[in-house]
């Protein structure tokens, strides 16, 4: 009973991450909450991506919403920002050549948010996509990753 | 003196989500499938202003105006919002009374810009949160409505304890919001539903329909259904009600009428015939009517999350559900 879990990542919206050099820099998709309101961010509890036998953790991801791209734990302190019901942020995956195994590959997000009386530990809502490389869009960051 | 009737926008939930209603749209739609008059609102699920203008607790004078202008163009009135004080904003550690106190104001004060006559306060939020609002509360003209959600029943002592805590002050502003859930007498619908839609056996759906029903022990019940093969979803279902189940008698009603302020119509699953699948609506509204209590009751559908999971091809008509819903509430209401 993950609360909007099959809508929490679209598929067709993960895409690889170029510079504007063409190095490939890993990828990036669109998240929205699994909850059913938007919460500051301060409460987005965890977040990880594992493709085939990479893993990972939210220490090595960055998350932007509204403009702004934060990174672990300094998002932990960001109390008056928020990340709102339905709306998408965009987490980037620093995986080295991005998806480009030129096979379909298996990609794992789990995210959770700290809910206040839901007990101490959040458990997190947990997808996985086949994503095929040959259909996927690529997304160019001017300014590289951050 | 009549019950009135509601509908919390919650119950559109999906819809906002997935782009399909935006705040105006869930109003205008409430409104013209079940001609209610009442708008509850989680403002942190569907925000007037969002970034960069003003952040939930704050509102600009332009999203007050029209918020207001859009209760005036459908004829609505703001009835309840929803607050939750989250108690673990900051990571490893839980907030402070006083601090839980202050994001208490926040709501009393965004409530009060709004329009709306009560908040609902989850049912976990302590009393000395409450008594040390109150001040707040009486300044602001907006009561806080202590949710009786399951698995608290009417008469559990936590929900007795607030309701004397408005007594000894008396006041009107502190109070209790019961929710429908509270008198529950099945599994789920929405979530049978799901098992259904997803491949579960016939028997297997049959089989744990009537014991939980029947009142059946739950431990020989999810014993039974893993025997016969039962999915994850079933069982998960079964270890739910398990917990949450806790059908309070509609009679209680009575001994905290004096502080009810409002009421949350929760549903999961309305049949074509317009009846929930396992609350018993009938019964608590002709106590209510009874009392001569004239609230509002507010739609809560909550069953669109049972189909959520990404194997579930379904997904629940929300609008048709709460209209169902309304159908219900005016046969039992007598309108």
């Amino acid at each position: 009973m993950d609360i909007n879990m099959k809508y929490m990542v679209d598929k067709s919206k993960i895409r690889n991450v170029l510079s504007p050099d063409g190095n490939r820099l890993g990828f990036e998709f669109k998240l929205k909450i699994p909850y059913y309101r938007g919460v500051a961010l301060s409460m987005v509890d965890d977040l990880f991506v594992t493709v085939g036998e990479d893993h990972f953790p939210k220490e090595t991801l960055t998350f932007t919403v509204d403009g702004h791209t934060y990174t672990w734990p300094q998002i932990e302190t960001v109390t008056t920002f928020r990340w709102e019901y339905g709306q998408e942020a965009t987490v980037f995956v620093p995986l080295e050549f991005g998806i480009f195994s030129g096979r379909p590959t298996k990609v794992e997000i789990g995210c959770s948010i700290r809910m206040s009386y839901m007990g101490r530990k959040a458990r997190p809502c947990v997808v996985s996509h086949i994503v095929d490389p040959d259909e996927m869009d690529t997304v160019c960051y001017e300014g590289g990753a951050v | 003196m009549a019950i009135k009737r509601g509908v919390s926008l919650y119950s559109y939930q999906q819809a906002y989500y997935t782009g399909k209603l935006d705040l105006e749209g869930c109003v205008k739609t409430a409104v013209e499938t079940t001609g209610a008059k009442g708008i509850e609102l989680i403002y942190e699920q569907m925000p007037i202003d969002r970034y960069p203008d003003a952040i939930y607790p704050n509102i600009t004078d332009r999203g007050i105006a029209w918020w207001k202008d859009l209760m005036v163009k459908y004829d609505t009135v703001p009835v309840c919002m929803d607050s939750f004080i989250d108690s673990m904003i900051y990571k490893g550690r839980i907030s402070y009374v006083q601090e839980q106190v202050q994001m208490m104001e926040q709501d009393l004060a965004l409530a009060s810009k709004l329009g709306f006559s009560c908040i609902r306060v989850l049912a976990l939020v302590a009393p000395e949160v409450l008594e040390q609002a109150l001040p707040a509360a009486e300044y602001y003209g907006v009561a806080m409505g202590l949710e009786v959600h399951p698995p608290h029943a009417l008469n559990g002592k936590w929900m007795l304890n607030v309701a004397e805590l408005a007594r000894k002050h008396g006041t009107d502003k502190i109070g209790l919001i019961p929710d429908f859930g509270i008198f529950m007498t099945g599994l789920n619908g929405a979530q049978l539903k799901a098992a259904r839609v997803t491949g579960e056996k016939e028997a297997v759906l049959s089989y744990v329909e009537e014991a939980v029903k029947n009142k059946e022990n739950f431990g020989k019940i999810i014993a039974k259904a893993k025997e016969m093969g039962a999915s994850g979803r079933i069982i998960g279902a079964l270890n739910g009600a398990a917990m949450m189940n806790r059908y309070s008698e509609p009679a209680l009603l009575k001994d905290i009428i004096d502080v009810t302020l409002h009421i949350h119509g929760k549903f999961n699953q309305m049949d074509e015939n317009c009846e929930e699948t396992a609350i018993n609506y009938k019964e608590p509204i002709e106590m209510l009517k009874k009392l001569n209590w004239d609230g509002y009751i507010c739609s809560e559908f909550e069953g669109q999350r049972a189909y959520h999971g990404q194997d579930c091809p379904y997904e629940e008509d929300e609008i048709e559900q709460v209209r169902r819903h309304h159908v219900m509430m005016k046969r039992y209401i007598g309108q």
